[in-house]
């Protein structure tokens, strides 16, 4: 990543959030650079997606704040959508669903650009899960984001659509120069394409390039010994008990 | 004989009826609330008590009452233990039977039940087709300034929310325009068929509609056809005109439904 561009677009303080007197989030702050790619890991019910909703004005955090660049434009790919299928949809209205007209060849060439642009007049229902995530890619383009959000978005897909979503990601951060923060399991794929790794259990346990990532041990804690990445020795300060609080070692 | 004022009376607020039915239906059955109407509707019995207890009128108690017991279920949270599906029935039934006995301390109008319950438009008069008419115009204003909002919402909450649109809001919205809906249905269908003119048409429009708009507006067609049909039956062989209105919405979508199999069109 190009050093003299980095500008702040977002950052996180102190955020903490209560579901049901439970903690959800424990105070988390980190920041999100223009043009970087920023990917969040970390165990189910960890908060990821909780996270991702405070930032995008969802959910309101209890305590801490959420600074946004002025004007910030932010896309947002959910991670599942439970469309009822009495609602009927074509690709074309879905694009159109913000209430902004567009023409049909700005529609077409954004499809393009994800690799959908033969989809312009299908029906949404029978699409697979590949073509979704595309289609739901380009209805953010639209309206030419500076920062991406994506909650997994390659669930579902086959190792191969896998592959090629994120190599897609990759070129639209580069092309379009527009930051991608997204929620991922795939961690063979985060530490190829991914500039910052947060790990998240409630609080961050760590964070840094993947390479910095793969060599702490709050990872191994959270992910097992035996993913594919080298191990390196460290000085935890703290472990995680079972029900993911966390434990200092003093 | 169709040139009777009563005739043109009911036929003009069946139209209106039907008219307004299909968006609103189209967005209860999207966002799977199809029992949401019924429990409404229930509850319009004791705002018939009401109107005639305070001397407001019967159509203005049902507007109150109805509108109130739609932003108490607003209020309901999905985190309760109980599910919504279930409220919606529990409430419902309850106003129900809470305005049948209403009605039976009331001599004077207790034969009139019937009507309440099942409609009769052929007795609706110049005043409530004014209150039709009225609240008619307030539902269509509402539909229109929020029906893309509501879409988008409808198809993506989550997303549509981070894009600046107020889901609280909208949600109160579509509930206050359900009641409306309900206030002016009930001298023409009658409490407990009103949810199947809201559904039905829709249900019929779906087979054929691409988009939102297609399919609440075919179903604006469909159902202003099925009211008139329904209205010359009652006209011409003295059945009772709301539930011919239904009838002839559930035989036009099995004719739909036939057509589709029989193109083996899979929906």
């Amino acid at each position: 990543m190009p050093e003299e561009i980095k500008e702040t677009l977002i950052k996180l303080n102190g955020i903490s959030v209560d579901f049901n007197g439970r903690s959800a989030l424990d105070n988390v702050s980190f920041d999100i650079f223009s043009d970087q790619i920023v990917t969040l890991i970390g165990p189910n019910g960890a908060g990821k997606t909780t996270l991702l909703k405070i930032i995008l004005g969802i959910i309101r955090p209890d305590k801490g704040s959420v600074w946004k660049k002025d004007g910030l434009k932010i896309g947002y790919v959910p991670q599942k959508t439970n469309l009822s299928r009495n609602i009927p949809l074509t690709v074309e209205r879905f694009l159109c669903l913000e209430g902004r007209r567009h023409d049909r060849a700005t529609l077409r060439q954004t499809l393009e650009e994800t690799g959908a642009g033969n989809l312009l007049f299908r029906d949404v229902h029978p699409l697979s899960g590949g073509e979704w995530q595309r289609v739901m890619l380009a209805r953010t383009l639209l309206k030419q984001p500076d920062l991406l959000v994506l909650d997994e978005p390659a669930q579902g897909l086959d190792p191969v659509g896998e592959e090629q979503f994120y190599a897609l990601l990759t070129r639209l951060n580069q092309t379009k120069h527009c930051a991608i923060l997204m929620v991922s399991h795939d961690l063979h794929v985060v530490m190829a394409n991914t500039h910052r790794v947060l790990c998240l259990n409630r609080h961050i346990c760590c964070s840094g390039t993947p390479h910095e990532i793969a060599g702490s041990p709050d990872y191994h804690t959270l992910f097992g010994k035996e993913s594919s990445l080298a191990l390196y020795h460290h000085c935890h300060n703290h472990t995680h008990l079972p029900d993911g609080s966390v434990c200092h070692v003093d | 004989m169709w040139t009777e004022p009563f005739i043109l009376r009911g036929l003009l607020a069946a139209v209106i009826m039907a008219a307004l039915a299909s968006p609103i239906g189209c967005l209860m059955i999207w966002r799977r609330m199809a029992y949401f109407s019924d429990s409404l509707s229930h509850s319009a019995l004791a705002g018939v008590l009401l109107g005639l207890a305070l001397g407001i009128g019967q159509n203005a108690g049902v507007a109150i009452v109805v509108c109130l017991t739609a932003l108490l279920l607003t209020q309901i949270s999905d985190r309760f233990i109980i599910g919504m599906d279930l409220l919606l029935l529990i409430i419902g039934q309850t106003a129900l039977c809470a305005g049948i006995i209403g009605f039976s301390y009331m001599p004077e109008i207790r034969t009139d039940l019937t009507a309440y319950l099942f409609g009769d438009v052929l007795s609706v008069t110049g005043d409530d087709l004014i209150f039709i008419a009225g609240a008619g115009s307030l539902c269509l204003i509402l539909l229109l300034l929020n029906w893309k909002k509501m879409v988008f919402a409808t198809v993506m909450s989550d997303v549509a929310q981070s894009e600046g649109v107020c889901v609280k809001k909208l949600s109160a919205v579509f509930m206050i325009l359900t009641a409306l809906f309900v206030a002016l249905a009930l001298k023409t269908t009658g409490l407990l068929l009103i949810s199947a003119l809201l559904v039905i048409p829709p249900c019929s429009a779906r087979f054929f509609a691409k988009t939102p708009e297609q399919m609440a507006g075919l179903g604006i067609i469909i159902g202003v056809f099925c009211v008139i049909g329904g209205l010359a039956c009652s006209v011409f062989t003295d059945v009772p005109a709301a539930p011919a209105m239904e009838i002839f919405c559930a035989v036009f979508f099995s004719v739909c439904c036939l057509y589709v199999k029989c193109n083996k069109r899979i929906m």
